[in-house]
């Protein structure tokens, strides 16, 4: 403290541990909050195909397409503690070759300060809906859920899922030329 | 910095920037209690608003607070300077005396 290098250092050492100090407490005044919100979905119009998966080992395998409804208002998910939400359409479903399948359908990512209400109607899923197998055909009970990732300024990435959820199901035949 | 001083010219070499013990003392107490009310501020503000940017412009506006008032060295922190000997001449061997007690506040 006898320089001015020296009072410099101290008080720019000392002002970064309040910083780290008022983060950490950013952090702890935003653990409990509750980060789910109320979400509809909705699906119609499911076909199948059989297209050789060639991303995989090279068979067979089913792929659909449908038509996506997503309606939510996630803007009671965000805090100060928030930077943006990673939300995602997954569909959830068990065959005999897997116990659990998740497949993501659709996703996008909110920034803080954007528009927060999605509105999709009658959209195709944004990427390939592709069954690890044959398993689709026939299948009744495919659970549509929209999940998301809170991706915070301060601590760990936190999971939620959106209340609300729809069932499809899976035609009984393929359909043959395009989708 | 003082090494630095005593090779610029005359005209600029009154501008040394130590200050006494009792001075360090209140110039370490003078930011902390800066930059620490500023951090509380800061949360609160942070709080309210809902944003983060405004808790760290308020550090930031503590810490350059903190700056003028502690790195410049001010008259009053230079309000105790320490109470040195007169020099002694080295010919008369009893009047050889210790280096007087330096009241060692350091950090």
């Amino acid at each position: 403290m006898h320089s001015i290098w020296s009072r410099a250092n101290t008080i720019f050492a000392f002002t970064l541990s309040v910083l780290s100090a008022v983060t950490f407490c950013c952090f702890l005044s935003t653990i409990w909050l509750p980060n789910t919100a109320p979400v509809t979905i909705s699906a119609s119009n499911p076909r199948l195909k059989s297209m050789v998966d060639y991303a995989s080992d090279g068979s067979k395998s089913d792929v659909v397409m449908l038509s996506l409804n997503i309606q939510a208002d996630v803007s009671s998910v965000f805090n100060w503690n928030v930077k943006q939400l990673f939300i995602y359409l997954v569909a959830e479903y068990s065959t005999m070759k897997n116990h659990l399948n998740q497949v993501v359908l659709w996703d996008k990512i909110i920034l803080r300060n954007e528009k927060t209400v999605i509105i999709e109607e009658s959209i195709p899923p944004k990427y390939y809906y592709i069954d690890d197998g044959n398993n689709l055909l026939s299948h009744k009970n495919v659970t549509l859920v929209l999940k998301w990732n809170v991706i915070p300024n301060a601590g760990y990435l936190a999971m939620a899922q959106g209340e609300g959820q729809f069932v499809v199901q899976m035609p009984d035949n393929y359909i043959s030329g395009r989708f | 910095m003082d090494g630095v001083i005593q090779s610029l010219p005359p005209w600029m070499r009154p501008f040394s920037t130590h200050i006494d013990f009792v001075g360090q003392q209140k110039a370490e107490r003078i930011f902390q209690v800066i930059l620490v009310v500023h951090g509380i501020i800061g949360f609160i503000a942070g709080f309210v608003t809902q944003q983060l940017s405004v808790s760290m412009y308020t550090i930031g506006f503590g810490f350059l607070l903190s700056c003028l008032i502690v790195l410049p060295p001010w008259p009053f922190f230079r309000r105790h300077p320490l109470n040195w000997q007169p020099n002694q001449t080295d010919e008369t061997s009893t009047s050889q005396q210790a280096k007087p007690k330096e009241n060692k506040k350091r950090r």
